[in-house]
């Protein structure tokens, strides 16, 4: 629990990956529609997926007789917020200086989110105000989204494919050779943490569905039943990393299909339908750059929707029934939540590969077959539980949740003891702040996770030699075992010399992969402030160069020990550039602190994976 | 102390001959030059134009496009804002706070491809392109690299080569990363390197090139034959573009710096700005 509400109040402020996401945790912030004027301001809180749409939507409104009546005007004005954080900021308190304006609508990716909210609420004593009738704006089904190639070896879809059969291909030591495709090798999930994730969670509610046999009514007793407690642990076993985001899976796999080894990443990820429309269009993020053209990917994906049933995400358009909304504020909400419900309104979401909320409008391009999806499917709809099975499935996911066997390497450069906020020096030097961070992200592993400690500068014993640019303060040992000791190893840290940035990730990555444990989610977890600076800069191309290979053809091949280096940019110095090509040349993710006040949100967000 | 880059026009189809030419003297970005009488327009510019910049009427600070571009974003007074196309597009791109609307277009050069005599691979017919350079000298192929207006656009040219109709989401294409992977992308200037004698680069890339400037150099370095289909062009962008862009002094120093000028002026043959502030990053 402690886990669940550390990461669900770390959610409001983490720095995302650099890709994209259904849920881009600091993706926030206001657009512009325009000035107001005399108008009531309808202060709208709403997912990034659909903040675009929103907008444009909101614009036509706010221009429209719909948002008039009489003397009286509504304006509504979109700011993009995460789901999650949207509910952490519900339910903790909202602070307009960290949150924005306090919202009358709220639109979550999903409903499953406002029953989180009001039982957090009632919890702690306080009336729910999280409406139980509400407009849905637009629907996606989740789905497990399989490579061509994979989808045919299980015969989908003639033959009904599901959560049972995950488990099987996740269980066996042969994984695709037991359907007589041994060049597909072993059946690898990509899964998203369900406490950032609601298509983690989705997932999560739905392979427990499976496991009980069930479509409706789950229960807290189910998720006590041993065989239901089997299958998730079995599901899990396969998965090669979390995360905070589907589109890491996406983006990654776009990546290495490009290349020409998409099959080697993952078997299957559990995302919503939309973004399969999205890959299969040359658009793995959902989100056009600029530089960006969709080009189709080489191998597309089938959108297999489990034949156990699934869930929606509704994206729901809640008027908050809070004391700060007032009837006036409530009356121009519900305007705009019909006039996104109308038709022609509807029609847009079919742009963005959507279903439409309202029936009445035909579920049409680009939801058909030519792009991996069925639009006559799904035809099993699971129940959303209620909210005390989904906090207790989200507490047990964290006994279940793959292990994992993570190297935490900190560069402990000169330029670490710079100030973190050179005009809030009382904040402390960039190794303060991430020491802090880091001691606090110990506690959002579990007990049993394998965690070692390295840091690493230029002449790091002090003694004359810059070629020893590393020591491991702490070897790879059970946190519940090394726990203080790490507190005092992170806690005795101190800013020393120069950046052996490429030939500390080279031999830390090494390392990782000579103790290989193919029970676990391995990993190297990078932070640094700076750039490779060894001393040598005639040499950096050609280590950069050795290194990106070498991280590469770890993922290579059918009998690959991954290891993933996730890195993270931590102040404007820090090359953020090559630490993002670091990490997807491992398949991993990169994250950004360059503003280093946010490196316990970024901590979290980089410890979602695991 | 003064930075002048000057950047002549030289499109060269001497077979087996490209041409750089670059003259940097000191850094000293971000100066403000007060010559002229100190007019009141507030005018940055490229280290590369400064030349022509210093003959306008106003407040000139010499800056890299970074500068400029932090100097937008903070909401500084600047007038007018000389740079190379698609400086401006990138900054709006860079930082989404930057606006500067269309930029008035004022001059053009060639970008020309150049190599040391007698060392154009076999087989690269005409024209010499960046793939055939690449794929025969690899990593003695440099371009700009550090904080220059010029480097991404050079780069970009390269890697247009390597990848026709180049997409940001195509970097992991794998012949395209071997070749923009043997660029060598770690000097600031490969014309001034191979100026001052040093063995390296082989060939490289620029703009506004003047051969006879090179003197003793000269005989080091041939023109690739065949054009290389790419123009930069000179646009001011900003409030004041107009006053600035059509200014004569200020076209008639550009003229004898070697660009073109016209109102048609346009930047061609290179990805497009997205594609290029991507590519900045990469590299």
């Amino acid at each position: 629990m402690k886990r669940v509400l550390t990461l669900l109040t770390a959610i409001a402020l983490v720095a995302a990956c650099s890709s994209g996401d259904e849920e881009d945790a600091t993706d926030e912030g206001a657009v512009d529609v325009g000035d107001p004027g005399d108008c009531t301001v309808i202060d709208a809180a709403i997912s990034p997926e659909k903040i675009d749409l929103v907008t444009d939507l909101a614009r036509t409104f706010n221009q429209s007789e719909n948002s008039r009546d009489g003397e009286r005007c509504w304006f509504v004005e979109p700011r993009r917020k995460s789901s999650g954080a949207g509910a952490r900021a519900l339910y903790e308190g909202w602070d307009e200086q960290v949150d924005g304006p306090l919202p009358v609508i709220w639109s979550p990716a999903a409903s499953t989110w406002g029953q989180v909210v009001n039982r957090r609420l009632t919890d702690s004593g306080e009336t729910p105000f999280v409406p139980e009738e509400f407009e849905r704006f637009m629907l996606t089904p989740l789905v497990i989204a399989v490579p061509e190639p994979m989808a045919d070896a299980l015969g989908y879809p003639e033959n009904p494919v599901g959560w049972a059969d995950v488990l099987e291909l996740a269980q066996s030591p042969n994984g695709w050779a037991d359907l007589g495709h041994p060049e597909l090798g072993p059946f690898r999930l990509g899964k998203t943490n369900p406490n950032f994730s609601t298509s983690g969670l989705s997932a999560l509610i739905a392979q427990t569905y499976a496991a009980t046999g069930k479509t409706e009514n789950l229960t807290t007793e189910d998720l006590a039943n041993p065989a239901v407690i089997s299958f998730a642990t079995g599901v899990e076993s396969s998965v090669v990393h979390y995360g905070d985001t589907t589109l890491t899976f996406l983006n990654n796999l776009y990546r290495e299909d490009q290349r020409g080894t998409s099959l080697n990443y993952v078997s299957a990820v559990a995302v919503e339908e939309k973004s399969v429309i999205d890959y299969n269009l040359g658009n793995p993020d959902g989100v056009l750059d600029p530089g960006e053209e969709p080009r189709p990917p080489r191998i597309p994906l089938v959108a297999i929707y489990p034949e156990e049933g699934t869930l929606f995400s509704d994206n729901p358009f809640f008027v908050l029934e809070a004391d700060w909304v007032s009837d006036d504020e409530a009356e121009g909400a519900q305007r705009f939540a019909d006039f996104v419900g109308r038709p022609e309104n509807q029609q847009r979401v079919l742009e963005f590969g959507f279903r439409p909320a309202n029936p009445d409008v035909a579920v049409d391009e680009p939801i058909v077959a030519a792009n991996g999806v069925d639009p006559a499917q799904p035809t099993t709809l699971l129940e959303v539980p209620e909210p005390d099975v989904m906090l207790e499935l989200l507490d047990r996911w964290e006994l279940q949740r793959k292990r994992a066997r993570v190297m935490l390497v900190v560069d402990v450069s000169g330029s670490m003891g710079e100030f973190a906020d050179p005009a809030d020096t009382a904040a402390g030097t960039r190794l303060d702040l991430a020491k802090a961070a880091a001691i606090d992200a110990l506690d959002l592993f579990a007990p049993d996770d394998e965690i070692a400690l390295r840091v690493f500068t230029t002449d790091i014993n002090q003694n004359g030699n810059v070629e020893e640019t590393f020591v491991d303060l702490v070897p790879y040992g059970r946190l519940a075992d090394n726990r203080e000791e790490m507190r005092r190893q992170i806690d005795g840290l101190s800013p020393l010399n120069g950046t052996p940035l490429y030939d500390v990730t080279a031999e830390s990555y090494a390392a990782a992969e000579e103790t290989f444990d193919p029970t676990r989610i391995n990993a190297v977890i990078l932070l640094t402030d700076g750039v490779n600076d060894d001393g040598d800069p005639s040499d950096d191309e050609r280590q950069l160069d050795e290194l990106l290979a070498q991280l590469r053809s770890g993922g290579e091949g059918l009998a690959t020990r991954p290891v993933r280096v996730f890195t993270i940019a931590y102040s404007a110095d820090a090359a953020a550039g090559v630490l993002r090509r670091i990490a997807e040349a491992s398949t991993a993710a990169s994250y950004d602190s360059t503003d280093p006040t946010s490196i316990d949100q970024v901590l979290a967000a980089v410890v979602s994976n695991f | 102390m003064k930075r002048v880059l000057a950047l002549a026009v030289a499109c060269l189809l001497v077979a087996g001959a490209i041409l750089i030419r670059d003259v940097v003297t000191d850094d000293d970005e971000g100066e403000v030059t007060t010559e002229g009488s100190g007019g009141g327009l507030v005018v940055a510019c490229i280290p590369e134009l400064i030349e022509a910049c210093e003959t306008l009427d106003a407040q000139v600070l010499e800056q890299d496009p970074a500068e400029t571009i932090a100097a937008l974003a903070a909401g500084e007074d600047i007038d007018a804002w000389v740079s190379v196309d698609p400086w401006p597009e990138m900054a709006g791109i860079i930082d989404d706070r930057i606006s500067l609307g269309v930029p008035e277009p004022v001059a053009q050069t060639d970008l020309v491809l150049l190599v040391r005599t007698g060392e154009i691979p076999n087989g690269c017919g005409e024209p010499v392109t960046w793939t055939c350079l690449v794929d025969g000298l690899g990593d003695e192929v440099a371009v700009p690299g550090g904080s220059s207006a010029v480097a991404p656009l050079i780069a970009g040219h390269a890697a247009e080569d390597f990848l026709p109709g180049l997409a940001s989401n195509d970097f992991a294409d794998p012949e395209f990363e071997r070749r923009i992977g043997d660029l060598d992308t770690g000097i600031d200037d490969p014309l001034g390197d191979i100026r001052v004698g040093l063995p390296e680069p082989a060939a490289t890339g620029a703009l506004a090139v003047d051969l006879p400037s090179l003197g003793g150099r000269r005989s080091t370095l041939t023109e690739s034959p065949g054009r290389s289909g790419a123009t930069v062009a000179v646009v001011v962008a900003g409030p004041a573009a107009q006053e600035v862009g059509g200014n004569n002094a200020f076209a008639q120093a550009l003229a004898s710096l070697r660009w073109e000028v016209t109102p048609d002026a346009a930047t061609t043959g290179l990805p497009r700005a997205g594609v290029l502030v991507a590519l900045q990053d990469l590299l």
